[in-house]
């Protein structure tokens, strides 16, 4: 079998990109609710649940969660378990990382995640290694179409995607998103205020596990195929790029860097190999000219007419 | 028992920094409603001391008695479920947020709702008109929606007290609250400090004599992590222990207030 090459975007046509860009901007979303949740970690859990959807581990799973999920059509358990998965594996690196704040919360964040890369390229019994899994079907989820075709899966990730947006834009409003708002501006006085702050920010990491974890799912969907190398940390700098470029800490920012970027990478890579460099180009001059981001600027333009 | 429960005692308390003595064997106790400053120069270990009490740091030795009840190892946020708030001597607001939302925030710190998710912060009526009922009291209401970045020093100073009070505290700490405030701005925030309820306890840091003295009628003078004196306020300033280090020298914490 020919290696495929671990850079090449994947395939792409002008009817699937805006699902592409809301599953991106899914996971980055996951990231806008804290400033320190790396998305970067939560979307490589996100993509190592991907590999439940292979039938033969799934069995035990199956065994195991049958009986509470047995309410459940079939059909729906696999993508069910990822997501219950995508949590429990941000429960478990949320432990880690949040003991670290700032720059070393990233820099944990995207060692754990090339940690996972290395695991996960050596555990060829469990990932395929190199090929990763291909053929991963579409579930049945007993809609009225089948997710199969190309335009029913763009509407039916559209529409998880508009269900996202609108959790999420109610849990920045809310008191709990205000909470994550005053400890990004202030821990101590958080602390003093009576906050228990990691606690918020733990459960702050589980939400991005969980919308991390729709993106991912919906992305091996949508590929058919998962590999270790979406576990590569030129994901993560992927995913962190659209973050910066739309910026951080707004909620449609991340949208709008997200579908810049998927933009980007597939016009480029239609005329060149060099989708890295330019991804790291983009990166310093996004830095170095627009530290805040292009949302906030249309967004004060917007602001005459729209409470955004 | 049937004296009151003391609000706070601190026992015993050491703290050092790898060679520095921050705090050596502090001890000092509160009754119900007392108000008492911490007084001492530079580096006297003043703000460590309130580290210890809100939990923001733990001690080397010694304990720490909140209402009765031993609070050495505690969070600080469950220090402040039991009724202790604070402020810090550097401004510790959160600046972008508008001037509303920081005391929302306060408001909300001791309430379940805080872990609410898909209901705006807006839609909390309750708390709402409390927030705008302090404003109001606290004559702050035309600034409801600036960023706090954008007040002025003094109002900044103010909104500092302003969280601390919004938490409904039975045990407040204090640290220099008028530190680098002009003298007009300093006798307007200690009126404000002075009006406080009186069922309040007050611990208060304070680099100048006179407005500290002012305001509390016991003082504990701190020097080099130990307390070098304690007691009333003619007490202490009839110490001649205190005079001789502190009066007789160009200390920076008795710089007067210009009549
Ligand atoms: N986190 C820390 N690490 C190391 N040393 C510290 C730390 N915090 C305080 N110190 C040291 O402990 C001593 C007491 O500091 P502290 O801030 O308590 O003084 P203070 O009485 O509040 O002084 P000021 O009037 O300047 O506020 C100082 O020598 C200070 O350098
Ligand atoms: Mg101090």
């Amino acid at each position: 079998m020919s290696k495929p090459d671990p850079f090449k975007p994947r395939r792409f046509s002008a009817t699937t990109l805006p699902w592409v860009v809301g599953a991106a901007a899914l996971v980055v979303y996951a990231f806008t609710l804290n400033p320190w949740v790396s998305l970067a970690s939560l979307d490589q859990v996100a993509r190592v649940s991907g590999w439940l959807l292979d039938p033969e581990l799934t069995q035990p799973l199956y065994f195991l969660v049958t009986l509470p999920l047995r309410w459940m059509p079939a059909a729906w358990v696999p993508p069910a378990l990822n997501l219950l998965n995508a949590i429990l594996a941000a429960a478990v690196l949320g432990l880690l990382v949040l003991r670290s704040r700032g720059p070393q919360f990233l820099i944990l964040t995207l060692s754990l995640a090339q940690v996972l890369w290395g695991v996960a390229f050596k555990w060829k019994a469990l990932t395929g290694g190199d090929d990763g899994l291909p053929g991963i079907p579409r579930p049945d989820l007993g809609l009225p179409v089948s997710l199969s075709g190309v335009t029913p899966f763009y509407y039916f990730s559209l529409f998880l995607f508009l269900v996202a947006t609108t959790l999420l834009y109610l849990i920045v409003r809310s008191p709990f998103g205000c909470t994550l708002e005053g400890i990004r501006e202030n821990e101590a006085r958080m602390r003093a205020l009576g906050y228990d702050v990691w606690l918020h920010q733990y459960i702050a990491y589980l939400l991005a596990g969980l919308f991390a974890g729709m993106a991912g799912v919906l992305f091996a969907y949508y590929n058919g195929f998962v590999s270790p190398v979406d576990l590569h940390l030129a994901t993560s700098a992927k995913c962190l790029l659209m973050v910066v470029l739309g910026g951080a800490g707004t909620l449609f920012g991340p949208a709008l860097g997200a579908a810049v970027v998927v933009l980007m990478e597939n016009l480029v890579s239609a005329y060149t190999q060099r989708w890295l460099t330019i991804l790291g180009a983009t990166y310093v001059l996004v830095v170095l000219f627009t530290p805040e981001g292009l949302w906030r600027p249309i967004r004060r333009g917007l602001g005459r007419w729209l409470p955004l | 028992m049937a004296a009151a429960v003391k609000p706070l005692q601190v026992d015993g308390v050491s703290r050092s920094f790898g060679g520095v003595q921050a705090l050596y064997r502090v001890s000092l106790s509160m009754e119900p409603g007392e108000r008492r400053a911490v007084l001492g120069p530079n580096g006297a270990g003043k703000s460590t001391l309130f580290h210890q009490i809100s939990g923001m740091d733990r001690p080397t030795e010694g304990r720490i008695l909140l209402f009765g009840q031993d609070v050495t190892g505690m969070a600080a946020h469950r220090r402040a479920a039991l009724g202790l708030a604070r402020t810090f001597q550097i401004t510790h607001l959160f600046p972008k947020l508008p001037l509303l939302k920081n005391l929302l925030l306060a408001l909300q710190g001791l309430d379940g709702m805080k872990f609410s998710m898909l209901r705006p912060l807006s839609s909390y009526k309750r708390v709402l008109a409390r927030a705008e009922g302090l404003l109001d009291e606290w004559q702050l209401v035309d600034k409801r929606d600036v960023a706090v970045q954008d007040l002025s020093y003094g109002e900044q100073r103010q909104v500092e007290i302003l969280l601390a009070m919004a938490q409904e505290p039975k045990l407040l700490l204090l640290d220099e609250p008028t530190a680098g405030l002009s003298p007009a701005e300093t006798a307007s925030v200690s009126g404000l400090i002075r009006d406080l309820p009186r069922e309040v306890t007050i611990l208060l840091i304070e680099h100048d004599m006179d407005v500290a003295f002012d305001l509390v009628e016991n003082v504990t003078v701190l020097h080099s992590g130990k307390i070098i004196a304690e007691g009333s306020c003619d007490e202490v300033r009839g110490n001649p222990l205190v005079q001789e280090i502190y009066l007789g020298k160009k200390a920076g914490w008795t710089q007067a207030v210009e009549p």
